[in-house]
């Protein structure tokens, strides 16, 4: 499904990403995770065509991922980490917009917003909105079209307990429906509920990668029985530096 | 199809702006008020052209870049590049609408002042070519800077610097007309003086005009090509 291929991306002869190559399977949840600057929205930049890798390739269904692939883009679905709003629109507005750019009836506009409970709020400016509502927004506009495949960079983080819950939620929803998801994030209760698979990438480098519960149990054995965490081993990949 | 999409909610967004509104309104009345006090100045048919110019630098080059600015400010260029749009698509959805709003309000400015006469349609092709121009450095400026504050005090620079000049050059020595004339502003309004007097074509003008737009629309592909 998704295929990245000794990926590489340099800055200024340093390399944020270094020689990364894995793969995501159809229907996954891939939890991209470690410390700031590890290069987890470096990578999901490049697998949304927003950065060009310096060396390697990456494939969505067999596509090879570049700027004005236009079918690539009719499949993915992006939540960045910034609230990137119309600020100055309304919640309806700045659905219309990308609903108008896939081509989505109005109608899916108002099941997203059902969804996201946004329905009492539509008219209201982006704005005038705190961050949870902003962020139910950013995920509502990045699902208008069903993509097949959604990143998800952060998409919790810094929320309350209830749009945590609601996003978490939703996310297994579309899951369950056949959705692709690859998601970033620093609380590893949500990777141990969320994801099947994860990555953890540390430097710039895949410092490991593979089914959530084997590598939990392979960590377990190598230390004799002991009740490890996903935290423990993301401490033991990191050298203890605290994300 | 997306595009002409977008073109549309571009064009809903800039008409509902009063700020936006008061930018393509204001060379219409002010061409009109100043036209009417100098009535008794000598100053003919350039005077006219100076105001369609005027129309063309400050709806052009102001609205353009800081409108692209404030675009990439707010990250919404990332989130409409992850869409079936391309870069180049999303700049001429932002300058097409932008375009359209130029050229009404150079139309208005000679209707106001001129009526709606025979000379109107003659100077309809140096009106696009002009205002496409203008909205191209005004899309180069807002792809170059980062942040708002400083886009709009470039653009304003360099919108009262290219509007200043032809002002200034009809007074000085005529050789300098040689060097003048490379910049777009001057070529705009003398090949709109001649056509309104009747004089034909300016075809080296018109051939200077043409290179800006080939040289920017390149300028502009090329930023896109290295930054997007």
């Amino acid at each position: 499904m998704i295929e990245l291929k000794q990926v590489t991306k340099r800055f200024k002869n340093k390399a944020v990403v270094n020689n990364v190559s894995y793969s995501i399977k159809e229907g996954e949840i891939f939890g991209l995770i470690g410390p700031n600057g590890a290069g987890k929205t470096t990578s999901i930049r490049m697998m949304t065509a927003l950065l060009e890798p310096t060396e390697g390739e990456i494939y969505i269904n067999g596509m090879k991922v570049a700027k004005n692939n236009k079918k690539l883009f009719e499949q993915i679905g992006v939540v960045f980490e910034l609230p990137n709003l119309y600020r100055k629109s309304s919640i309806r507005k700045n659905l219309k917009i990308f609903a108008d750019l896939y081509g989505v009836k109005d109608s899916r506009i108002d099941e997203v917003m059902e969804d996201f409970q946004l329905t009492d709020k539509q008219d209201m400016r982006v704005e005038k909105l705190s961050k949870g509502w902003k962020q139910r927004v950013l995920i509502a506009r990045a699902v208008l079209h069903n993509p097949k495949v959604l990143f998800l960079d952060e998409p919790t983080s810094g929320l309350d307990p209830n749009t945590q819950e609601l996003i978490r939620r939703y996310i297994e929803k579309i899951n369950q429906n056949g959705t692709t998801i690859v998601i970033t994030t620093h609380d590893m209760n949500e990777v141990e509920r969320l994801c099947h698979s994860v990555g953890f990438m540390y430097q710039g480098n895949l410092a490991k990668k593979g089914n959530l519960k084997e590598i939990i149990q392979e960590y377990k054995e190598a230390n004799k029985g002991a009740d490890i965490s996903l935290a423990n081993i993301f401490a033991i990949i990191t050298g203890g530096e605290l994300s | 199809m997306v595009v002409l999409r977008q073109i549309k909610n571009e064009f809903k967004e800039l008409v509902v702006n009063p700020a936006i509104l008061g930018v393509i309104i204001l060379p219409i009345f002010m061409s009109k008020v100043v036209t009417y006090a100098m009535k008794g100045i000598e100053a003919g048919f350039l005077l006219l052209c100076v105001w369609i110019l005027f129309a063309e630098v400050m709806v052009g080059i102001m609205l353009t870049g800081p409108n692209l600015i404030e675009e990439r400010e707010s990250k919404t260029f990332d989130a409409l590049l992850c869409t079936p749009l391309t870069y180049g698509k999303i700049i001429v959805s932002k300058c097409v609408p932008i375009l359209i709003c130029s050229l009404f309000s150079q139309i208005m400015v000679f209707v106001v002042n001129e009526g709606i006469n025979s000379k109107l349609p003659s100077l309809l092709g140096i009106m696009l070519l002009g205002g496409t121009v203008f909205v191209e450095i005004g899309a180069i400026i807002g792809l170059l800077i980062e942040s708002s504050k400083t886009g709009s005090a470039i653009s304003a620079m360099v919108m009262v610097a290219l509007y200043l000049v032809v002002s200034v050059y009809p007074s000085l020595p005529k050789w300098t007309y040689s060097i003048f004339m490379i910049l777009p502003s001057v070529e705009v309004v003398e090949v709109m003086n001649a056509l309104i007097n009747s004089q034909g074509i300016l075809w080296k003008e018109v051939g200077l005009l043409s290179a800006w737009f080939v040289i920017l629309t390149g300028a502009i592909f090329f930023i896109g090509k290295k930054k997007y």
